[in-house]
C-alpha cells in the first residue's frame, strides 16, 4: 500500500494535475452552489474537458469536481433552504434554521470542516479497506437493500416529536405514492399519468424539492418582507472560528457521521442521501446538552448530515474502482468516462493500473485540503447572501428554484407541477405537516418498489428465505426496534410516574 | 380550518390514489406475476387511506390539540382568526384597535403575497413565450416592487445582472438556453 501511495502521490504532485485538481474543485463548487445543478450536471459538463487529459489527470479533474459539487451543494441549502441534490437535504434542517438566525458565516464553516472531515476519514477508510469492503457491499442483495430502505423511512417515524408521528408517517406515504407516478419500471407500463405524455417521466426531484423547501420559505418571506428585517450580526472572518463548546459537540457528530456515511456510500444504489438521512436520524439519539434542539440550528444536526453525505461520495469510489460497479448516478458517469478513455474498472484495475487507482484516492485527500482553502476564505462574502432584504431576496429565490428546474428540462408542464406542488406543500405546511419526510419517502420510492420487487422474485413469498440471510435479520431486528423505541420510551415513563407516586 | 384542511386534501387525495390504482393498465402475464405495477401503489393506497382516517379520529377524539408544529411564524400563512376578537367586550376601543391593525397587516400581507403569486403564474408563460432570460429580468424587476421593495435602482440592477449573468456562464458551459416562442 505504501508502494501505491507513493505512486499516487508522484501522480498527483506533477504541476499540471495539482492545478486540474484545484480547478476542478473549483469549478465543481461554483456548479453545486447553483440550485439544481449538482455534481452530476457539474461532471457531464466537464466530461468534453478531460478526454483531451491522460486517463489519470482526467479522472482527477472529474474526481475534483465531483467533492467541490458536493462541498458546494450545501451552500444553498443553508442559505436559501433551497436543496439542489437529494444529498443535501438533510443539510437544510439545521443548517438554514442556523443561517437565520443569525449564523450564517458559522453554518457555513461547520459544513465546510465537516466536510473536509468525512471526506478525509473516507479517504482513510478507502486506503485501508477498499478491496475487502468490496466483498462486504457485494453481500448486500436485494432485500438487505430493501430492509435498509425501510429503516431509513422508519427513523423518520421513530424520530418525529411526540404528537407529530402520525403527520411524519402520512408524509412519508404521500412522499412513496409520488414517487409511483410514472412508468413503471419493470413492466414499462405508465401509472398515475393520465394519458399525460410529460408525465411518463415522473415527478421530478428538482420539482418536489425547490417547491417544499426553497418555493414555500420564499413564499413566507414575501409575506414577512415589511414586517421585520434580518438583523444579521458577523459577517467577518471570525465566525470561521468556532466557539469551544459547539466544536466539542461537532467532533463525535462528524465522527459518527464519516464512519456511517462511508459505509453506507460503499453500498451501490444507497449513497450520499440515505446516508445523510440516517446519520441526521442517528443524532437523534444523542440529547443535546446545550444550544437549540435538533431541526432549530443545532450544530450537531449540520455537522452529522454534512460529514456523511462528504464520506459516502468518497465510500462510492469502492464498488466503482474495486468492482467496477457504479453505485450512484454520479460515478455512473465517472465510470463511462473511464470506459471511454479504454479502461475497464474492476478488480483488475488495482493490478493492472496502480497509478489511476492510487492518483484518485491521492486526489481526493488534496481535492478535500484545496476546497476546504479554497471555501473558508470565501465564506464570509457568501454568507452576505442574507443582508439582501427579503423584498429582493424572496423573487430571487423563486427565480433561482425556476431556473433550477427549468434549465434541466425545459419543460413548461415542470413549472405548473411547480407551482402547483408549492401550493399543496403551503397547505400542508400551514397545518403542520414535515416536509422532510415527505422527500425521503419520495427519493426512496424507487429503489424500495426495485428492492421489493426482486427480493419477492427471489424469494417466491417464502418466509424461510429470510431466515439465511443474517445481515437482512439484523437490519429488521433494528429497524422492529426502531418502530418498538416510542412505545417503549412512553412505557418506561409511564413506570417511572408510578413509582415516584 | 387549519386543522382539519390539510387532513381533509390528504384524505381526498389517498382515495383519488386508490380509486386509480385499479386504472393502472396490466400486460397479461404481469397480472399473474407476484408483484405488478399495481401491488406497490394499493399498499400505499390503503396504508395511507388508514393512517388519515387515524389521524382524523384523534383530532376528533381530541379537539383541544392545535395543529402541533403549524407553522406559526408567518402571519400570511397562519390564516388564524384575529385574536383580538378572543378579547372581552370590556375593552371594545383596544379590542377594535387590535382588530383593525391586524385586519390591516393581515390583508397586506395577503394583497403582496397574492400579487406575488399571481406574477409568477404570468412569469411561468412569459418563460414558454419570452424565453428563461428577458422573462426573468421582467421578474426580478416588477416582483421586489409588488412586495414592496423600494429601491428601484437595485431592481434594475439585480434584474439586469442576475438573468444576465446567468445566460453568459450557461454560454460559457455550453448549456443551450431556448429563447421564447414569440421571439422564434
Amino acid at each position: 500500500m505504501i508502494d501505491g501511495l507513493l505512486l499516487g502521490a508522484a501522480t498527483a504532485f506533477t504541476g499540471i494535475n495539482f492545478a486540474l485538481i484545484g480547478l476542478g474543485c473549483l469549478a465543481g463548487m461554483f456548479i453545486g452552489m447553483m440550485p439544481g445543478l449538482g455534481p452530476i450536471s457539474a461532471i457531464a459538463l466537464l466530461i468534453p474537458v478531460s478526454y483531451a487529459l491522460a486517463p489519470e489527470s482526467g479522472m482527477m479533474m472529474l474526481a475534483g469536481v465531483y467533492y467541490g459539487a458536493i462541498f458546494g451543494g450545501s451552500t444553498s441549502s443553508i442559505l436559501l433552504n433551497a436543496p439542489g441534490v437529494a444529498g443535501t437535504v438533510a443539510t437544510a434542517f439545521d443548517g438554514y434554521p442556523m443561517a437565520r438566525s443569525g449564523k450564517p458565516g458559522q453554518a457555513l464553516a461547520i459544513a465546510a470542516y465537516a466536510s473536509f472531515a468525512g471526506g478525509t476519514i473516507g479517504v482513510v477508510l478507502l486506503m485501508l479497506l477498499a478491496p475487502q469492503l468490496a466483498t462486504v457491499a457485494l453481500s448486500f442483495q436485494s432485500p438487505e437493500y430493501l430492509m435498509l430502505m425501510v429503516l431509513g423511512l422508519c427513523l423518520v417515524f421513530a424520530f418525529a416529536d411526540d404528537g407529530d408521528r402520525l403527520k411524519a408517517l402520512l408524509m412519508v406515504l404521500f412522499g412513496l405514492s409520488l414517487a409511483t407516478v410514472g412508468t413503471d419500471r419493470a413492466s414499462g407500463l405508465p401509472r398515475f399519468t393520465f394519458g399525460q405524455m410529460d408525465l411518463m417521466d415522473g415527478i421530478s426531484f428538482l420539482v418536489l424539492a425547490m417547491a417544499t423547501f426553497a418555493m414555500t420559505e420564499a413564499v413566507h418571506m414575501a409575506a414577512k418582507a415589511r414586517i421585520s428585517t434580518d438583523q444579521m450580526p458577523g459577517f467577518g472572518f471570525k465566525t470561521l472560528v468556532l466557539p469551544k463548546n459547539t466544536t466539542a459537540s461537532i467532533v463525535p457528530a462528524v465522527g459518527r457521521g464519516s464512519i456511517l456515511g462511508f459505509f453506507i456510500g460503499i453500498l451501490p444504489g444507497a449513497g450520499a442521501t440515505m446516508a445523510s438521512f440516517l446519520s441526521y436520524g442517528l443524532e437523534k439519539l444523542f440529547p443535546s446538552r446545550a444550544g437549540p434542539a435538533l431541526g432549530q440550528g443545532n450544530a450537531r444536526g449540520l455537522a452529522a448530515p454534512e460529514s456523511a453525505n462528504n464520506a459516502a461520495c468518497t465510500g462510492s469510489f469502492v464498488p466503482l474502482l474495486t468492482l467496477g460497479i457504479p453505485g450512484s448516478g454520479t460515478t455512473a458517469i465517472l465510470l463511462g468516462a473511464l470506459i471511454a478513455y479504454g479502461i475497464q474498472p474492476g478488480p483488475q484495475l488495482y493490478v493492472e493500473m496502480p497509478s489511476l487507482f492510487w492518483s484518485v484516492v491521492i486526489s481526493m485527500y488534496v481535492g478535500n485540503v484545496i476546497l476546504l482553502f479554497l471555501n473558508l476564505p470565501l465564506i464570509p462574502y457568501i454568507a452576505k447572501v442574507l443582508m439582501i432584504p427579503r423584498t429582493l431576496l424572496a423573487p430571487l429565490i423563486l427565480m433561482f428554484s425556476v431556473a433550477g428546474v427549468y434549465l434541466v428540462s425545459f419543460n413548461l408542464v415542470d413549472l405548473i407541477l411547480l407551482t402547483a406542488t408549492t401550493g399543496v406543500a403551503l397547505l400542508l405546511r400551514w397545518g403542520g405537516y414535515p416536509m422532510a419526510p415527505l422527500l425521503l419517502g419520495f427519493i426512496l420510492g424507487g429503489l424500495l418498489e426495485d428492492n421489493l420487487r426482486r427480493t419477492l422474485m427471489l424469494s417466491q413469498g417464502d418466509p424461510n428465505y429470510f431466515a439465511d440471510r443474517p445481515l437482512f435479520l439484523a437490519l429488521g431486528f433494528i429497524t422492529l426496534a426502531l418502530v418498538c423505541w416510542p412505545g417503549g420510551r412512553f412505557l418506561v415513563s409511564q413506570v417511572k410516574k408510578r413509582s415516584q407516586s | 380550518m387549519r386543522r382539519w384542511l390539510p387532513p381533509t386534501f390528504l384524505l381526498f387525495y389517498f382515495l383519488f390514489y386508490l380509486i386509480n390504482v385499479d386504472s393502472i393498465e396490466l400486460d397479461f402475464w404481469s397480472a399473474e406475476e407476484l408483484m405488478n405495477a399495481r401491488t406497490l401503489p394499493g399498499i400505499l393506497g390503503v396504508l395511507g387511506l388508514i393512517v388519515i382516517l387515524l389521524q382524523l379520529a384523534i383530532q376528533t377524539i381530541n379537539p383541544s390539540t392545535k395543529a402541533s408544529g403549524a407553522d406559526d411564524s408567518d402571519p400570511n400563512i397562519s390564516l388564524s382568526e384575529p385574536q383580538a376578537t378572543q378579547n372581552s367586550a370590556s375593552n371594545l376601543t383596544r379590542a377594535q384597535r387590535l382588530f383593525q391593525g391586524l385586519r390591516q397587516r393581515t390583508l397586506e400581507t395577503h394583497g403582496r403575497t397574492l400579487a406575488l403569486s399571481a406574477f409568477f403564474l404570468v412569469y411561468i408563460f412569459l418563460i414558454d413565450a419570452l424565453g428563461f432570460t428577458i422573462a426573468s429580468i421582467v421578474f426580478l424587476l416588477i416582483a421586489p416592487w409588488l412586495i414592496g421593495h423600494q429601491r428601484p435602482l437595485t431592481c434594475i440592477g439585480v434584474s439586469l445582472g442576475i438573468p444576465l449573468g446567468l445566460a453568459v456562464l450557461f454560454d460559457l458551459l455550453g448549456i443551450y438556453l431556448p429563447s421564447g416562442q414569440w421571439l422564434g
